[in-house]
């Protein structure tokens, strides 16, 4: 059953200067207890598509189905149908937390606005939740300007978990986390697929997490999918040339400092979304581009079974 | 060499709602170097934002306090400098890049706004009248200013800088909020940058970029810097040296590369073997949490969580001492254990 | 879903708090702000002053329209601290019952303010679109007349009487708070809460008044300390000019027009209550510039 359709997304900010192009026809289905991870360059779109999935913003063009209900239109019952299945755990820790609420009010919010269980019930399922994400207990009345990154951003997963969603969104959910706690939150996410198969997209620029975190992963770049595979498939032979760019910075750990730029990577100028380049987006940083790549615009072909590329070099 | 930052047993801590004394930072020592990059990780809630505050003298005092030690800056004393002389060394002395980056930046201004006021204002207490008025009223000023912007903006990789000058911090994304700050923080050509995990919301090859830039100031111009990070990953590639902090306490500390091939805390052995590898390798968490400040009492603050643990880690609290090979561990049992990384 | 996150439960501590008390904080704060505790305490005493007015008057009955013409201006002396008026009531008296009147003059005009304007300011810029920009026209209408031309208008329209000031500085007074309110909401409304919150199922009321408006409360505190002092001397300064308060009511501003007829022989009858106006303006502004540092910097 799929949980969550994007069809043919587009999303252009206007406003002063120059329209930002943030999405590009992206389409990206989720299924029941299926677990997506995006990776991407920083500004490809990915905070975007959460928004757009979530019901904060209205896309330019496109179709948005959750469950069988087409909730395209910013309408507040789409939205109240939305937000009782589908979390989001934000990006940002400290100013998705109100400053002026205490940890057990941030945590209960969800409960209490869509007013489930009684206040005893609620409080109980706070102190669980607080558990589940490795926070002492100690800490519920808190203060948000008194806790560390990482205990913010694990208040946020709490919160994003205190009603059981269908689907949830998770926009760098550890980025501030140690790797300790990380593996933690991991494990909690493997559990809440296994035993409440609740569907998860992860958006992470760590490509260990992603590969932990995620069944099948999508790669973003200028506002656009531009690989997506089963993630050993991926992991195992990355396609596309600015997927093989990832793999191939990821540091190592216990490695020698290095010195200078030892590792070929990409180079050139980013690409901004308000000017996208002609033909393929990525051209401009490519190693692997030809004169065909600066013109024509590649379409998506399935190299394997699962595993789409957009890419001259696999038409 | 001669150490730019040194640190001496800091003590940081607040008396809470029932009166009693928490213990946040249990003294800490730290040195840095000129042209030296040491990395900073451990437990999340272990200090290391407190530590980065305290230094660049921004901590929330109070209800925060700092109880005891010395933070010398090319050999001045921070603690007993006067306010005005503290803010004169923000900007060309040490800068921050703060932790949250869609937090950190002014909502209300535009990005081109608020690099004006850094490049104008930075490093003084008080803006006068005139001294307010006299930059924005220079159109040479103006322009002067817009241009080292865009070329900051664009140093730190971001697409078409003259785009994102006009922008407000919620038209960016994560990542180039995160760029912007880095940007405001290299801008006077500090001594010293405090990078409080710089890369969190950049993708990797973006992040190495980065890295490159922030490698080429070290080495061609001297800073120094002191890189929060969790991804230990980063912190090999980049740092001299590696701080391992656990519960306010430095548990570790030694050259990078030895320290992460071949640990001598047991928590920094956990920390290594809970990596997440792009490689589909096994990896497992510590088990428990950081322990309540209050309950530490007088023993090792790892005791409950090691798999090693003995007796003789209740008593005392571990000093940090020499384990040879220019590296210090706070283990009672480092020198005895095998640790595999 | 209690079993999944069970399973990685791992939590071994004691159910100790670590909450910081707001109050420690703003003690320490004003401990290091001298002026702002000299306020504090001029803000205590008169209060204290103003509820057991007629307790520690020395001649409560003076506050009214009592005459004793035996004892008409004395200057101040042992018996009568600040002298005696052209009726020969006890100017300390007055002074110390008339401190009701503007302290009530002072708390009506501000709770009505704040109940209309922050609403109003909040509605406009939460929800904005038509209904917004209606409050904000009207708002700007209001703004446009001079506080104290408004007042007059209304006193004199009305008739001048405690409840016709109240009612008219109110009517002025609380296009300020909807200009604040409606000002820092616009700019709370970027934050990322906001949002989670929608996420969280808040409806639209619950964010504007449950989320938004708790971070309001910093900069209205400030404001409404400020204010205070504000109303108390908009408030004098009707009495004086025969707007306000009527007479024989103990009212400052009354009392400094009636002692100016005396200048410059009974100048303690100008001087006492025009001191007592300085000081309670003054204790209030350096209490609201003290509170400006405590919850500024906190931000
Ligand atoms: N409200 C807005 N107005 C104008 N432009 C916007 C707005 N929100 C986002 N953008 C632009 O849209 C693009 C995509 O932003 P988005 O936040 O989705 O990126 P992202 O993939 O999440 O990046 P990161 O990994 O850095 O967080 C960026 O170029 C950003 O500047
Ligand atoms: N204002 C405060 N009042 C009370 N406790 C505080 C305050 N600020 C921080 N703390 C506590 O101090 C500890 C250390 O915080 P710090 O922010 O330095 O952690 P960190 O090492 O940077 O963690 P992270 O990696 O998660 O950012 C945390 O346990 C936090 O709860
Ligand atoms: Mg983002
Ligand atoms: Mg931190």
């Amino acid at each position: 059953m799929t949980v969550l359709d994007l069809r043919d997304v587009t999303q252009v900010f206007g406003g002063r200067g120059q329209p930002v192009r943030a999405l590009n026809n992206v389409s990206l289905g989720v299924s029941e207890a299926e677990r997506v991870g995006i990776v991407g360059e920083s500004g490809s779109g990915k905070t975007t598509l959460a928004r757009i999935a979530l019901g904060l913003t209205k896309p330019t063009s496109g179709r948005v189905t959750l469950l069988d209900r087409d909730v395209t239109e910013l309408r507040s019952d789409h939205q109240r149908y939305i937000h009782r299945h589908v979390q989001m755990v934000f990006q940002d820790p400290l100013s998705s937390l109100n400053p002026r609420k205490s940890v057990r009010q941030i945590i209960a919010l969800p409960l209490e606005a869509q007013r489930i269980g009684s206040p005893q019930d609620r409080e109980r399922r706070v102190v669980e939740l607080m558990d589940s994400v490795g926070l002492p207990s100690r800490m519920l009345d808190s203060w948000p300007s008194q806790l560390s990154g990482g205990q913010r951003q694990r208040v946020g997963i709490a919160r994003a978990l205190a009603i059981s969603p269908k689907l949830l969104f998770l926009d760098e959910p550890t980025a501030s986390l140690d790797v300790s706690v990380q593996a933690r939150i991991l494990e909690l996410l493997v559990g809440l697929q296994a035993k409440l198969r609740i569907a998860q997209v992860m958006i992470s620029h760590n490509l260990g997490v992603i590969r932990h975190a995620a069944d099948r992963v999508a790669v973003m770049y200028l506002g656009q999918i531009v690989e997506q595979a089963p993630t050993a498939r991926l992991y195992a032979a990355p396609a596309h040339p600015y997927t093989q760019a990832l793999f191939a910075a990821v540091p190592a750990v216990g490695a020698r400092k290095r010195h200078g730029a030892a590792l070929a990577r990409v180079r050139g100028e980013v690409a901004s979304a308000t000017n996208i380049p002609s033909g393929c987006p990525f051209h401009p940083r490519c190693p692997q581009a030809t004169e065909r790549c600066r013109g024509e615009v590649p379409v998506v072909s399935t190299v394997a079974s699962g595993h789409q590329v957009r890419c001259h070099l696999h038409a | 060499m001669t150490a730019l930052l040194e640190v001496e047993g800091l003590e940081i801590g607040f008396t809470d709602a029932d009166g009693a004394e928490v213990t946040l930072l249990r003294g800490i020592d730290l040195a840095l170097r000129e042209r030296e990059v040491i990395a900073l990780v451990g437990e999340s809630g272990c200090g290391k934002s407190i530590t980065a505050k305290a230094i660049l003298g921004v901590l929330a005092q109070p209800p925060l306090r700092i109880k005891r030690g010395a933070i010398r800056f090319q050999g001045r004393d921070l603690l007993k400098l006067p306010a005005a002389a503290y803010h004169a060394l923000r900007g060309p002395g040490f800068t921050l890049v703060p932790q949250h980056p869609l937090s950190s930046l002014n909502p209300m201004f535009t990005v081109e706004q608020q690099f004006f006021d850094l490049m104008n204002y930075q490093g003084r207490a008080r803006v006068g009248f005139v001294d307010y008025w006299k930059p924005r009223l220079s159109a040479t000023r103006r322009r002067d200013t817009r241009e080292r912007t865009i070329a900051a903006l664009r140093e730190v990789s971001l697409p078409a800088p003259e785009e994102i000058l006009g922008r407000y911090p919620f038209q960016l994304s994560g990542g180039m909020s995160q760029r912007v700050l880095i940007a405001m923080a290299l801008l006077g050509s500090p001594k010293m940058v405090i990078a409080d995990e710089p890369g969190t919301a950049l993708d990797v090859t973006i992040e190495s970029q980065i890295n490159d830039l922030l490698r080429e100031r070290v080495e061609a111009r001297g800073m120094a810097m002191i890189y929060i990070t969790h991804d230990l990953g980063i912190a090999s590639e980049l740092a001299d040296r590696v701080y391992v902090m656990y519960a306010g306490r430095v548990v570790e500390e030694g050259a990078t590369h030895e320290v992460f091939n071949a640990p001598r805390h047991p928590y920094t052995a956990g920390l290594l073997k809970a990596v997440p590898k792009v490689s589909n390798e096994p990896f497992a968490g510590i088990k428990g949490t950081l322990p309540d400040p209050k309950a530490i009492g007088g023993g090792c603050a790892f005791r409950w969580r090691c798999p090693y643990a003995t007796a003789a880690c209740e008593g005392v609290v571990p000093p940090l001492v020499d384990v040879g090979d220019g590296r210090r561990a706070a283990c009672v049992r480092a020198t005895e254990l095998t640790l595999a990384a | 879903m209690t079993d999944a996150l069970k399973s990685t439960s791992v939590l071994e501590d004691g159910p100790v708090s670590e909450r910081v008390s707001a109050t420690r904080v703003a003690i320490e704060t004003l401990r290091r702000s001298p002026l702002s505790l000299v306020g504090l305490v001029i803000v205590v005493f008169v209060i204290l002053v103003a509820i057991f007015g007629p307790w520690i008057a020395p001649f409560p009955e003076d506050a009214g329209a009592s005459v004793n013409f035996a004892k008409r201006l004395k200057p101040p002396s042992a018996e009568h601290w600040f002298g005696t008026d052209v009726v020969g009531r006890d100017v300390l008296s007055r002074v110390i019952i008339g401190s009701q009147i503007s302290l009530t003059i002072a708390l009506f005009v501000i709770v009505f303010a704040v109940l209309i304007g922050v609403p109003l300011g909040v509605i406009a810029a939460y929800f904005g679109g038509g209904l917004g920009g209606g409050i904000m026209r009207i708002n700007e209408v209001f703004l446009a007349i001079p506080s104290l031309v408004f007042v007059l208008a209304v006193s004199s329209l009305l008739g001048p009487s405690l409840p016709v000031v109240i009612i008219a500085i109110s009517l002025a007074w609380w296009t300020w708070y909807a200009r604040l309110a409606y000002g820092e909401v616009l700019s709370i409304k970027q934050e990322q809460f906001v949002e989670a919150a929608q996420v969280s199922g808040a409806s639209k009321m619950r964010i504007a008044f449950r989320e938004i408006l708790p971070n309001l409360t910093s900069v209205l505190i400030v404001k409404v300390t400020l204010d205070i002092g504000y109303v108390i001397l908009l408030g004098a300064s009707l009495g004086y000019l025969g707007l306000g308060v009527q007479p024989p009511e103990p009212e400052w501003g009354i009392m400094v027009a009636e002692g100016r007829e005396q200048l410059p022989d009974a100048w303690w009858l100008t001087t006492f209550p025009g001191l007592a106006v300085f000081v309670t303006v003054m204790g209030f502004n350096l209490l609201g510039d003290g509170l400006n540092d405590i919850l500024g910097a906190r931000q």
